[in-house]
């Protein structure tokens, strides 16, 4: 157990205000270094090789016993899932830049595919705000959620950083749904642009991929570092930030509300001795008051 | 003199009606969902029920801890008749937010989960401890109303000589649970407006309760004056709003400070929407009635003292919305106005509180000090 220490209890919000202003790098001024889940199993999808057939998107949906999201279009009925919600856990997203069609990734970067899922952060947001730990962490990596632990107040879908979990809006027992890492995905990926295997390993992979062929990625392992690190990492051969994804400090999120919570029971503690303190003074004085009323009634009694 | 308002019973028909509304709107949002009742959403998942319900009505409640501390830690025995009011106002406004709370949660039913299920990193953890203990320490603190009605003597006896101890439990509850509020808001800094977004929330939230705490007894005592005719002196009230000044003062000095802290200072005149918001508030909700409130003329003129509570109060329900609400629009591609059927609720429910409220006025001994033991 790491002792409160006499400045941290005087000085709790001096210090989170302090921290915030902290360039990223210097996050081991407000915790611990994040856990690096090595052996945990990471997903690694390297955009590059999307060809959009969202054979993952389908495996998920039969796996979970997720509702296609159709629409017709000329009269056909299309599963065309767009983003998010409380059916669609992963989706395909196309980014185009203006004026480009068709060409080949890698090629020219213009365009890219990207799957948009949790991403089972190392140190999630929304495990660290769940009030009645409904969202976990598991050694394996995955975060998962247990319904009949949540009472929905969905303080996750605020913290999370890159906004995933979503809720059962139109529903008497609404739970909150989003991908639970069953990676059914990634076994129906036809040409190999999903791939599992530890985290260490396949960071080392994605690195490798981008020390080989330099001029097809954007030299980022997203997911790596990002708000503490991630066991969903995203290669791209264009910019993380055009594909929708959050540019996130290194810093863990969850940080900003550690010292306020344990500068607590300093709080209470302090609070009390001093409340105390100031009672027993205000009594004695009390006393004081009474007992000279007391003798000056005497004196001009009979 | 006593002489109750002649409108009161017509008002009292006026709230009934709108409980009514709210109740049953209460059973569609519960049969429908919370999607059906509510313009909430995966990209605004809180909305008027926490913005106003409970982050106001916890706010406005403030004035229970802060005048139980004045009067019985500092000792500062005159303001001893604003006590009970004052609890029960906050016993009143936390039943509220509970009940709002009830019908925001998307699984009501599991309320109780954090009394077994712990989660100790979570701020919200912490919100809902501080919940459940403060009222049920301000039920302690009320119950000797209940007892001097009943004239149960022994009772009476027993609960004075522990009082002290809720009184100081419910200080300490009172700090950390307004300050959580605050916290609440820490983890979101890729949602919230870099106005707003501060780690120095808990602090800035604390405060400005204790503001909003005594600005709503002076208030409460005014407005009960003229509802049912027992009067507090202009003396004592202006006394009270003497705390204001500094109070607002050290709140408009932190934020300024945080904001130069934090490089934010630009946003101020970025003229959008939120700049706007934020001037308002600061503005009105603390500048203005914070120097008003420095004249001696202003403080013991009963319609004055009244703008000048009332523009605090107001201050800081805006300071919550913006927080909640207006602060979170721009991150948010849908946006959000709230449905007229979460607007009715929160209607209804502001509305079964102060009829409670009248009729306890009426009933129970809240107006008059303790008789000394
Ligand atoms: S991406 Fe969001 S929902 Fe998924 S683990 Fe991270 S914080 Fe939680
Ligand atoms: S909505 Fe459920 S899972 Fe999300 S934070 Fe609240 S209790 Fe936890
Ligand atoms: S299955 Fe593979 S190639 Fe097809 S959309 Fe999914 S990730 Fe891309």
């Amino acid at each position: 157990m790491k002792r409160l220490s006499r400045r941290r209890f005087l000085t709790g919000s001096g210090a989170i205000a302090g921290a915030a202003l902290l360039p990223g790098e210097s996050r081991a001024a407000v915790g611990a270094a994040p856990p690096s889940y090595d052996d945990a199993i990471a997903v690694l999808y390297d955009a590059t090789r999307c060809i959009g057939c969202r054979s993952c998107v389908r495996a998920c949906r039969s796996f979970n016993e997720l509702p296609p999201e159709e629409r017709e279009i000329e009269g056909v009925a299309f599963d065309v899932p767009t983003r998010l919600s409380e059916d669609n856990w992963t989706v395909i997203q196309l980014y185009r830049q203006e004026g480009s069609d068709g060409q080949p990734a890698g090629a020219d970067p213009r365009w890219s595919f990207v799957k948009k899922n949790c991403m089972h952060c190392n140190v999630p947001a929304c495990v660290s705000v769940c009030p009645v730990a409904a969202l976990q962490k598991t050694d394996a990596g995955a975060v998962v959620y247990y319904e009949d632990r949540c009472i929905g107040c969905r303080y996750c879908m605020l913290a999370c950083p890159y906004q995933v979990p979503r809720y059962q809006w139109v529903d008497r027992m609404p739970r909150v749904r989003k991908c639970n890492w069953n990676r059914a995905c990634v076994k129906a990926c036809p040409v190999g642009a999903l791939q599992e295997g530890s985290r260490a390993e396949m960071i080392a992979e994605a690195h490798r991929r981008i020390d080989e062929s330099p001029q097809r990625y954007v030299d980022h392992v997203y997911g790596e570092h990002e708000a503490g690190g991630a066991s969903y990492l995203i290669l791209a051969g264009v910019s993380h930030a055009k594909l929708g994804l959050p540019s996130l400090p290194t810093r863990l999120r969850s940080t900003y509300a550690e010292p306020i919570l344990k500068s607590i029971p300093g709080l209470i503690i302090g609070l009390g001795l001093f409340l105390g303190g100031l009672y027993r003074m205000e009594g004695r004085r009390r006393a004081v008051e009474a007992e000279r009323e007391e003798r000056a009634g005497k004196e001009t009694g009979p | 003199m006593t002489t109750t308002s002649p409108q009161v019973p017509t008002i009292r028909l006026l709230f009934s009606v709108l409980v009514l509304i709210a109740v049953s709107l209460g059973v569609y949002r519960f049969y429908a969902g919370l999607g059906a009742a509510t313009n909430l959403n995966d990209a605004f998942p809180w909305g008027l029920w926490i913005g106003f319900d409970m982050l106001c009505g916890v706010a406005l409640a403030a004035g229970g801890f802060v005048l139980a501390g004045t009067v019985h830690i500092f000792g500062l025995k005159k303001y001893e008749p604003f006590v009970r009011p004052a609890i029960v106002t906050a016993l009143l406004g936390y039943v509220l937010a509970i009940i709002g709370l009830l019908m925001d949660l998307g699984r009501p039913w599991a309320i109780w989960h954090p009394i077994t299920m712990w989660q100790p990193h979570s701020v919200m953890f912490e919100v809902a401890w501080c919940v459940m203990l403060y009222t049920t320490v301000l039920f302690l603190e009320f119950l000797p109303v209940v007892f001097e009605r009943l004239k149960l003597v022994r009772a009476l006896r027993a609960i004075r000589r522990v009082m002290i101890v809720f009184i100081m439990m419910g200080i300490i509850l009172s700090t950390m649970h307004q300050s959580s509020l605050g916290s609440l808001f820490v983890m979101m800094g890729h949602r919230l407006h870099g106005l707003w977004f501060t780690p120095m929330l808990p602090v800035l939230f604390l405060i400005s309760a204790v503001a909003v705490g005594v600005a709503m007894v002076i208030f409460e005592g005014l407005l009960s004056g003229v509802i049912f005719g027992h009067r507090y002196p202009a003396r004592l009230l202006g006394d009270l709003a003497q705390s204001l000044p500094p109070i607002l003062g050290i709140y408009l000095g932190l934020r300024l400070m945080d904001l130069n802290a934090r490089g934010a200072l630009g946003l101020l005149v970025e003229n959008s929407f939120e700049s706007w918001a934020f001037i308002v508030e600061n503005l009105v909700g603390a500048f203005i009635p914070g120097t008003l409130l420095l004249s001696a003329r202003i403080r013991y003129d009963r319609s004055k003292l009244f703008w000048c509570v009332l523009a605090v109060i107001a201050g800081v329900v805006m300071n919550r919305l913006n927080v909640s609400l207006v602060g979170m629009m721009a991150s948010s591609p849908t946006g959000y106005i709230p449905s007229w059927m979460e607007v009715l609720i929160t209607a209804g429910v502001i509305a079964g509180g102060l009829l409670v409220l009248s009729v306890m006025i009426q009933t129970l001994p809240i107006r008059r000090t303790p008789e000394r033991a």
